[in-house]
């Protein structure tokens, strides 16, 4: 089979009909495939930081590819699918040839090489804003500050959690956020899982009181969209760690987690009564 | 801008059009610009019918009552060329389920559900959700967009389905529900406090811009569905779950 390709063009201003080259959809004897430019305008080139936002948005969304004739719905109005074209027959690498030959490359030092990534945990308290509960949720659980004095020996290796919500007496859950449509996905299910590893072993091995231990719950929770296998990979890695993964794109899933998240948070809130004094 | 206010809806005097929106099932809409440079994404009512005219205006009038976040809007009336513009947003994607929990106005996309519950529209797709970078990829604005379709610009089909919600059979995957809730009831509340004197005038204005005789079908059926908006909400709300 001979593979083809279509350059995706990113429209940033649909005045005045610029076009620029950000990707490609390849189609070879391995289905398709989509080449990103190695060489991506930045921010500032493009004028505008959200103009950049939205650059990266299409990108993202081209990762849901399934036809070589139709970009995803997803990519909006501001990406264009050029026309059909052939890669040379004898090219063994069509996806590695169109971002040799085709796209732009990264010849110089002061372009942007690499899409730009926010971090996982920023990208995760965004889902506890939306669901109007970011006032319980704390950000960084660091355990040698909270389980200060515990029983057992700490290892180094117990890093910190992006997001816990409640307290010693009530409960504690340690959330990490999992985001399947994020470059570098596969590294984070594999650095959650081994964070989350150790916290399992650390508790099992009564580094907290046993009370504590059985308050203190583990959760991963996955954000909506990614492909199948991603999602898939997320959903069924943490069972032998006793950690519930929370697939935040199933309503009842995602409503039972937002409310265990409410009712900690409010259990773990000192109350203030009518006197103004405050109780707990 | 160049635009003379009659009353609610602007009027747009002269437009100069920029090339072809790339997106499916948009009745023709192109780019164009007024003479103070307003940007503007252009339906001509050649190319969409007078009641899909009806319907876009309208669907604006009582989005803006609901706090639904919707374009600004105009018309542009020159003769035999009529046309309903919607003010271009920059820098937009559809909408895709990926970008739900980073939605900043989740209840303007609640209010959005209330609006199609009472204007009957059952067109509300991905590509009907724009969603804006602001200022970067995960604080996202939603708009909605296109209520050319939804049945209140058919007088006499809007008339016949008083207590009928519309079908979500359309509707964009992945909306959470469960986080649209609030802002779709508080929506709802709004339009039960909007009476048919105050309905009455917006149906006119539409009704006269689009030479629509049937102004008292449209005004008396869209109070009584505002009258009854949270059962409505409620019901439409419900039926998109069993989806």
């Amino acid at each position: 089979m001979t593979a083809k390709y279509r350059i995706v063009h990113f429209v940033p201003d649909p005045f005045n009909g610029t076009r620029i080259p950000v990707a490609a959809i390849v189609a070879g004897a391995g289905g398709l495939s989509v080449a990103t430019a190695a060489r991506l305008p930045g921010p500032a080139c493009l004028g505008q930081a959200p103009v950049h936002a939205t650059m990266q948005m299409v990108l993202e969304s081209l990762s849901s590819v399934d036809d070589f004739n139709v970009l995803p719905v997803s990519v909006g109005p501001q990406a264009l699918l050029d026309v059909e074209r052939q890669i040379p027959g004898e090219v063994s690498d069509p996806v590695g040839w169109v971002v040799e030959h085709v796209l732009p490359r990264a010849d110089g030092p002061a372009v942007t090489r690499a899409a730009k990534s926010h971090h996982r945990d920023t990208q995760g308290y965004r889902f506890f804003e939306t669901c109007k509960v970011s006032q319980y949720v704390h950000q960084r659980f660091q355990p040698d500050q909270h389980w200060a004095g515990a029983p057992v020996a700490m290892p180094r290796k117990l890093g910190t959690i992006s997001h816990w919500v409640g307290a010693a007496k009530v409960g504690i859950l340690l959330m990490e956020p999992l985001i399947p449509t994020r470059p570098g996905f596969e590294r984070d299910l594999v650095e959650v899982y081994q964070r989350l590893a150790s916290y399992r072993a650390f508790l099992d091995r009564g580094g907290v009181p046993e009370g504590a231990k059985q308050n203190t719950k583990l959760r991963v929770y996955v954000l909506p969209g990614g492909n199948e296998r991603n999602r898939t990979s997320a959903l069924g890695a943490f069972a032998d760690v006793e950690a519930l993964t929370v697939d935040t794109a199933s309503e009842s899933a995602r409503r039972s987690f937002v409310e265990e998240i409410r009712d900690l948070g409010v259990a773990a809130t000192p109350q203030t009564d009518l006197s103004g004094s405050q109780s707990n | 801008m160049a635009t003379l206010l009659t009353s609610e809806i602007p009027i747009v005097q002269a437009l100069s059009d920029h090339g072809d929106v790339p997106v499916e099932h948009t009745g023709n809409a192109v780019y164009s610009t007024d003479g103070g440079g307003g940007r503007w994404i252009r339906k001509r009512e050649c190319n969409i019918g007078v009641e899909e005219m009806l319907a876009e205006m309208i669907g604006w009038l009582i989005a803006r009552r609901l706090d639904v976040p919707v374009p600004d809007a105009a018309v542009f009336l020159a003769q035999g060329d009529r046309s309903w513009l919607s003010a271009q947003i920059p820098n937009v994607v559809h909408w895709a389920p990926s970008q739900a929990p980073l939605v900043t106005n989740i209840d303007g996309l609640g209010a959005m559900m209330a609006l199609d519950a009472l204007i009957m529209n059952a067109d509300r797709h991905a590509r009907n959700i724009l969603i804006q970078p602001s200022p970067d990829e995960l604080h996202l604005r939603a708009w909605a967009i296109d209520h050319g379709a939804a049945m209140v610009g058919w007088p006499a089909d809007f008339a016949s389905q008083r207590t009928a919600v519309p079908s979500p059979r359309n509707l964009a995957r992945g909306l959470p529900m469960d986080l649209l809730r609030d802002g779709a009831m508080e929506a709802a509340e709004k339009a039960t406090s909007l009476s048919h004197r105050e309905i009455l005038p917006m149906v006119t204005e539409a009704c006269t811009i689009a030479a629509e005789q049937q102004v008292q079908i449209i005004s008396e059926t869209l109070a009584e569905r505002c009258a009854g908006a949270q059962a409505l909400v409620e019901e439409y709300l419900e039926q998109t779950r069993g989806r």
